[in-house]
C-alpha cells in the first residue's frame, strides 16, 4: 500500500466513524446517515482497490474509474450549487419578510426600531 | 387642484436614494388629497426625512431590499389601514399626476379591478422613449406574453391603480425588478378585470439614469423564470 491510501483511509475511516457517531446521537437522520455512510464505504473500497472504480466505469461505457469521478463530481457540484442557490434565495425571502414587517410595526407603533438598530 | 379628502385612496411610493426629486414629487402627489405612503427602501441620503416630511406613513427598509419587496410593504400597510383603492407611483417624477387621477377614477366607478399604465397605447409617449429602452420593454412585453398570456403592451411600467380586491391578491416575492412581471402573473391569475390606461412617462435624465439597462433585462427574466419554475 502507497502513503496516500494510508492518509486517505484514515481520513474516510475517521469521516466514516463520526458519520456514524452523528447518527447515534441522531444529530444526522437516518437517511441522510446511511447515504453519507455508503459513500465513505465506497472510498475506502476504492482505496484498497485502486481498480475498483475502473471495473464500476467500464460497466457504464466510460473507460478510466478517474473520468467516472470527474463526471459524478461536476453533476453533484452542480446540483449542490444550485441548491444552495435555492436555500439562499429563500433565506433572503425570509429575511425581507422581517425587514418589511418591521418597517411597519416601526411607524404603526410610533416608535424607531430601525434607527436604534443603526 | 382641489384638495377634496380621499382618505381610503392610498398612493404608494417606493423610493430609495430619491431625496433630490421625492420632495417635488410627493407635494404633487399630496395635493391630490390621497394619503400617501412612501417607502423608502434602505436608501442612504436624505429620503427618510424628506418623506417624513409630507407624510406620516413613512416606512423604511433598514436594509435595501428591492423595489418589489418596497411595494409590497406599501401595499400591506395600505391594506391594513383601510385602503378603498391602491395606487402604486414611482419616486423619480417620470408619472404624471392627471394620468393617476384618470386611472383612479376609472377603477373608483368600478370600471375594473386593476388599470395599469401604458406607454404604448398611444404616440404621447412612443416618440420620446429612446430606442434602446423602447426594445427592451417591448422584448418584455413579448416575453410576459408568452410566458403568461397576459397581453399587455407595456409590461414594466410603475403607474398602476388596483381595487382593494386586486391589491389583495398581489404577493411579490422577487424582491428586485421581476417583480414587475410578478404581480401581472398574480393579477391575471385571480378572477379581475384589468385594463390598460395610456399614460405619459417624462423621461428625463434624472429618470434615465436610474432605470433599467439591457443587462438588467435579462437578470430579470432569470429571476423571473426561476421563481415560476421553483415558486
Amino acid at each position: 500500500m502507497s502513503g496516500f491510501q494510508y492518509i486517505g483511509l484514515a481520513v474516510v475511516g475517521f469521516l466514516l466513524l463520526l458519520t456514524i457517531g452523528a447518527m447515534g446521537t441522531r444529530r444526522v437522520g437516518r437517511p441522510a446517515g446511511l447515504i453519507w455512510s455508503a459513500i465513505w464505504v465506497l472510498g475506502v473500497i476504492a482505496l484498497l482497490d485502486p481498480e475498483f472504480t475502473t471495473r464500476i466505469a467500464n460497466t457504464v461505457g466510460i473507460r478510466r474509474g478517474a473520468d467516472l469521478l470527474l463526471y459524478l463530481l461536476v453533476i453533484v457540484m452542480t446540483v449542490g450549487f444550485f441548491s444552495m442557490y435555492l436555500r439562499l434565495r429563500q433565506l433572503r425571502r425570509e429575511f425581507t419578510l422581517l425587514v418589511r414587517r418591521l418597517s411597519i410595526m416601526e411607524v404603526e407603533s410610533g416608535g424607531d426600531a430601525g434607527e436604534r438598530s443603526r | 387642484m382641489i384638495q377634496e379628502k380621499r382618505d381610503d385612496i392610498f398612493v404608494v411610493i417606493p423610493a430609495y436614494n430619491e431625496g433630490t426629486m421625492l420632495g417635488e414629487v410627493l407635494r404633487d402627489v399630496s395635493s391630490t388629497g390621497c394619503q400617501l405612503v412612501v417607502i423608502d427602501d434602505g436608501s442612504t441620503d436624505m429620503t427618510i426625512e424628506v418623506a417624513r416630511r409630507h407624510t406620516p406613513h413613512a416606512l423604511r427598509h433598514f436594509v435595501n431590499r428591492g423595489q418589489g419587496a418596497a411595494l409590497q410593504t406599501g401595499i400591506d400597510y395600505a391594506l391594513r389601514h383601510g385602503a378603498r383603492i391602491i395606487a402604486t407611483f414611482d419616486a423619480d417624477g417620470q408619472h404624471r399626476i392627471d394620468d393617476m387621477m384618470a386611472m383612479i377614477e376609472r377603477v373608483g366607478n368600478g370600471e375594473c379591478n386593476a388599470l395599469l399604465g401604458s406607454r404604448f397605447l398611444d404616440a404621447r409617449t412612443s416618440e420620446t422613449i429612446p430606442a434602446g429602452r423602447r426594445i427592451v420593454l417591448r422584448c418584455a412585453s413579448i416575453v410576459q406574453r408568452l410566458l403568461t398570456g397576459a397581453n399587455l403592451t407595456d409590461a414594466h411600467n410603475g403607474l398602476r391603480v388596483l381595487d382593494r380586491r386586486a391589491a389583495e391578491c398581489v404577493d411579490l416575492t422577487n424582491d428586485r425588478m421581476a417583480h414587475a412581471s410578478e404581480i401581472i402573473d398574480q393579477l391575471f391569475a385571480g378572477d379581475l378585470v384589468i385594463r390598460e390606461h395610456s399614460v405619459t412617462i417624462d423621461y428625463t435624465e434624472y429618470s434615465m439614469a436610474k432605470g433599467q439597462s439591457w443587462t438588467n433585462g435579462f437578470r430579470i427574466l432569470f429571476h423571473y423564470i426561476i421563481s415560476r419554475v421553483f415558486g
